[in-house]
């Protein structure tokens, strides 16, 4: 039923945002401003897109959130990995090196 | 932990959306405009920073909702608004909804009424503590196949209540008719004797005084009786000073020793004494022994340790043949009872649900074909599928809801009258009611045919291609499916209807044939009077119902009157063993004076009727044919002497045979007819009377119903002594009391059968206008192209007859193989009565071709210019 482009999409977006949030707790403008820089022009996702995946992600325990103050005094959700979620992570990166050395190698023989 | 956070969020968006809400909004925000001063930093003019912003973000209102959906507040609002949703097009399209409820209402009513009183009636088919226990004994011949049994006497009861470690009781009763002399007036009320052990058994114990005991058995010990307690309520205001108090009868007193604890249905009496027999009466083999069974002992087992017994004493047996007991458990013989008549109840609605549940299911894809614009259109413009198909099923689920509660109102509102009219036995002391299980029941009924039904509409939805939908061009593809269930449908719901309704035929033929049953009398020329006087001695007795049954003769209009004591179709029946020189035979035995058999109108087959001189003589004895046949085979029985109980009686008619236990019990015992001048088991009243008995005064006269009445009445209480008259009943009246349950079952299966087939010609007219409904603009352009409208309304109508034929078809094959469950309530009629068979046949092909052709007759009114514009 749901089309597996979506998923992947979704996939993807969700192990950058880990992989983000593995540095340390983060707010969703600081995730959204390194996911630019890191993917610059390869990701095509609107910025707006990444709140819903937080919440999503939230949900599913691999973060958790609390309100705080930025370094300008501002008050911002900040988002932090947990435990569940650095084990995705890990999964998630394990997978994906497998994926594109597979990848890798049909490309290259 | 994650079902804590979702849950945690859900309830924080359903009581505080704005909470959640704000939090995504202050999160946007924040966002925006931290993006807007970064921007403004690489020297952005703030108009532009801000455009920029919000090409990168996208639109944050859409983004905000979709992060409410995520988090949560979007199912719980969801469901609230598709509940609102549904409700108000239930409202909108009310013929649907008017359907719909109505068709599940009854459906569901009909079954919760008949499950409780189901429930009621197999969780306790036997009012008493572990009725598992309670066996019967009857004597047969061993070794014997298929032999008679027959009732043992107190003798041989005396032997088994020695098997103690078998039975931890073995008793029997007798019941009497007694005139008390207790409350404002004389009464005449049962009176039960019985055994020491017999109340045990069946755990009937005092509440008040004390139980009897060995010594109240003894012959000659002085009377004692114990109260029913609601007898001691209504007479005696549950004053507890009556124990120790004497208990007046006409004849003579008893001593109050104690109450006993609440009546129940199956071993009622008033009054309650011991029963203290003769030696003669202790022999005689007509008691109904019952015993309980100790802790642990299977009826096998005490079936097993009766055979290791050497065979009992048995007069009439060959010097061959060996006799002993068999036990028959009460208990099961009880639940066999209630069991046919629940299968078939529970099997009978089922199908009345079957056909409900298929009328919903079309219905509801005959509407999902409607909405189907509207839901591709939802789904182009972003509603996901689970979300339709969660709105489908929860507006099916909010209609079975509704038609649940309609239906529990309906079964409420029902279930006295069924109750009262249901031919099952249901104990007193269970009230038939509306219980937690059946609601249970129903509640879970009502919640998977919603799911169901919404999940078909809601499946076909799901194979629907929008962009072709929308094109409308996808029609041929469409309707094939929607075809095919729907013909489906008809068939199931045809073949359901057509169970239904050949097993009210078949109740209907039954009744039919117990209505033309040859009685062997006519009941519609007398009418009877219970009446006894209220001192019932037989000294007092016989002189009175001599002289009744004279002036009774006398009035104007009666042309003849007899009297006996047991009328036919009354139920019970006495088996004594009577013997020509050479044959001993089992019979029914009656009583009757002279006129007895005028009066009914029983033919006379050979020799004379009693007359007159007859009346004080004990000597005659009129057998029926059967009876005849069996104790002088191949000779005239005229004049010769038949024995019973040490005496001789002479032969001196012989009549057909009678019914004589009941309609839903037909007997083929050979009758005996004994002069009432004379008691059985008791020696002869030596007073030229007839004897001292409650009898039945039956007469014939031309005069109308309430005359006789109220003559006979007045004549009853002219003679003498003060009389309880108890009922006048016309000889109609009678018959029609003992053809209760077999009436019952008709009128029950009937109202099912009826039900049955109208739901499913609501059905097939639901399906056929859908088709109709659909198929305008196809049908316009046949009418354009020049069909003549008959062709049309042929083509619909042969459209709906091919499933309405297969559904006929399988229906009649399954009613051949299921018939039989209801083998036992026909009566002369065969579980595969053509008669039957073929009338179901044609009233559902009728009712389903006229179903059908209704609509199709409006879809020849079409108008070929309308049906293709609107195209």
């Amino acid at each position: 039923m749901a089309t597996t482009k979506s998923d992947q999409l979704h996939g993807t977006l969700d192990m950058l945002v880990l992989k983000v949030l593995a540095g340390g707790p983060q707010h969703g403008y600081f995730i959204a401003t390194r996911l630019d820089q890191l993917s610059s022009a390869v990701l095509q996702v609107e910025e707006g897109s990444l709140y819903p995946a937080l919440y999503r992600m939230e949900q599913r325990g691999w973060i958790s959130s609390e309100w705080a103050v930025t370094e300008n005094n501002r008050r911002a959700r900040f988002y932090k990995l947990t435990r569940t979620g650095r084990r995705q992570l890990d999964a998630e990166t394990a997978s994906w090196a497998r994926l594109s050395a597979a990848v890798a190698s049909v490309l290259n023989s | 932990m994650r079902a804590l956070r979702v849950l945690r969020d859900r309830i924080r968006a359903l009581v505080g959306r704005d909470v959640v809400a704000d939090e995504i909004h202050e999160e946007v925000q924040f966002h925006l405009e931290s993006r807007i001063r970064d921007l403004e930093r690489h020297g952005l003019s703030r108009a532009a920073a801000r455009r920029e912003a919000l090409r990168k973000f996208g639109n944050p209102s859409v983004i905000e909702d979709r992060g409410y959906d995520v988090r949560g507040g979007g199912l719980m609002e969801s469901i609230v608004q598709d509940v609102r949703f549904g409700i108000r097009l239930l409202i909108k399209q009310r013929g649907f909804s008017f359907v719909a409820l109505t068709t599940l209402a009854l459906g569901i009513g009909a079954t919760t009424a008949i499950f409780c009183v189901v429930d009621a009636a197999l969780i306790r088919p036997l009012p008493y503590d572990k009725p598992e226990q309670l066996v019967r004994f009857w004597v047969s011949e061993r070794g014997a196949p298929a032999s008679d049994r027959f009732a043992a006497s107190m003798v041989h009861m005396d032997g088994w209540r020695q098997l103690t470690d078998i039975f931890s009781g073995v008793g029997t009763a007798r019941s009497e008719s007694k005139t008390v002399l207790a409350g404002s007036e004389p009464d005449r009320v049962t009176v039960q004797y019985v055994t020491v052990d017999y109340l045990p058994i069946y755990g009937r114990r005092p509440v008040l005084g004390r139980a009897f005991v060995d010594a109240d058995e003894q012959l000659g010990a002085p009377p004692v009786a114990l109260l029913g307690y609601r007898y001691w309520q209504s007479v005696f205001n549950g004053d507890p000073a009556v124990v120790g108090r004497s208990l007046r009868f006409s004849n003579e007193s008893a001593t109050i020793v104690g109450v006993l604890n609440d009546d129940d249905s199956r071993i009622q009496a008033k009054i309650w004494m011991p029963l203290q027999a003769t030696a003669e009466r202790r022999a005689s083999r007509q008691y109904g022994i019952i015993a309980r069974l100790r802790d642990g002992v299977s009826i096998t087992q005490a079936q097993q340790a009766l055979d290791a017994l050497p065979g009992i004493d048995w007069p009439d047996a060959s010097d061959s043949a060996v006799f002993g007991p068999v036990l028959i458990s009460e208990f099961d013989s009880a639940r066999q009872y209630a069991r046919t008549t629940t299968n078939v109840l529970l099997g009978a609605v089922a199908f009345v649900l079957l056909i409900a549940c298929v009328n919903v299911a079309s219905l509801q894809l005959a509407r999902g074909s409607a909405r189907h614009t509207e839901l591709a259109i939802r789904t182009s413009i972003g509603a996901g599928r689970r979300r339709l198909v969660r709105q489908l099923v929860t507006e099916s689920v909010l209609l079975s809801v509704a038609g649940a509660v309609l239906g529990t109102v309906l079964a409420w509102l029902i279930l006295d009258t069924l109750v009262a009219n249901i031919p099952l036995r249901i104990p007193a002391d269970v009230r038939v009611t509306l219980n937690l299980r059946v609601l249970a029941m129903t509640g879970a009924l009502a919640t998977a045919s919603g799911v169901v039904f919404g999940l078909i509409p809601a499946w076909r939805s799901s194979h629907t291609d929008i962009s072709s939908l929308l094109a409308r061009t996808s029609r041929g593809a469409r309707t094939t499916l929607s075809r095919a269930a729907g013909r489906s449908l008809i068939a199931i719901e045809v073949a359901a209807a057509v169970l239904l309704v050949i097993g009210a035929a078949l109740m209907v033929r039954t009744f039919a044939h117990v209505s033309a049953m040859p009685l062997g009398f006519d009941p519609d020329r007398f009418e009877t009077m219970e009446v006894a006087p209220v001192n019932d001695r037989p000294e007092v007795f016989g002189p009175y119902y001599t002289a009744l049954l004279e002036r009774v003769r006398a009035l104007p209009g009666v042309v003849s009157a007899g009297a006996t004591n047991r009328l036919p179709l009354s139920g019970g029946s006495s088996f004594i063993t009577v013997r020509s020189k050479s044959i001993a035979k089992p019979v029914v035995i009656q009583l009757v004076t002279p006129g007895y058999f005028e009066t009914l109108g029983i033919p006379l087959v050979a020799g004379r009727y009693p007359e007159g001189r007859d009346l004080d003589s004990p000597r005659w004895i009129v057998l029926s044919q059967e009876a005849a046949a069996a104790l002088f085979p191949g000779e005239s029985p005229l004049g010769q002497p038949v024995e019973f109980g040490g005496d001789w009686r002479d032969v001196i008619g012989v009549v057909p045979k009678v019914e004589s236990r009941g309609i839903d019990r037909p007997l083929d015992t050979a009758q005996v007819y004994m002069s009432a001048s004379a008691r059985p088991l008791t020696n002869f009243s030596s007073t030229g009377q007839i004897s001292g008995q409650a009898l039945t005064i039956v007469v014939h006269a031309k005069s109308g119903t309430d005359a006789v009445a109220v003559a006979l009445r007045d004549t009853a209480k002219s003679i003498g002594p003060a009389v309880i008259v108890q009922r006048i009943r016309h000889g109609r009246e009678w018959w029609d009391d003992s053809v209760v349950t077999p009436r019952q079952r008709t009128v029950l299966l009937g109202v099912l059968g009826g039900l049955g087939l109208l739901l499913a010609i609501v059905g097939v007219f639901g399906v056929t206008s859908f088709s109709v409904a659909r198929r305008v603009p196809e049908i316009g352009v046949r009418l354009a192209f020049g069909a003549e409208p008959r062709h049309v309304v042929g083509a619909v109508v042969l459209d709906a007859a091919v499933p309405i034929f297969i559904g006929l078809a399988a229906g009649l094959l399954a009613a051949f193989f299921l018939t039989r469950a209801i083998a036992t309530f026909l009566y002369q009629t065969t579980p595969r009565d053509p008669v039957a068979f073929a009338t179901a046949a044609v009233l559902i092909a009728t009712g389903g071709l006229v179903a059908a052709w209704l609509p199709a007759r409006r879809a020849a009114q079409v108008d070929p210019v309308q049906a293709l514009r609107a195209d």
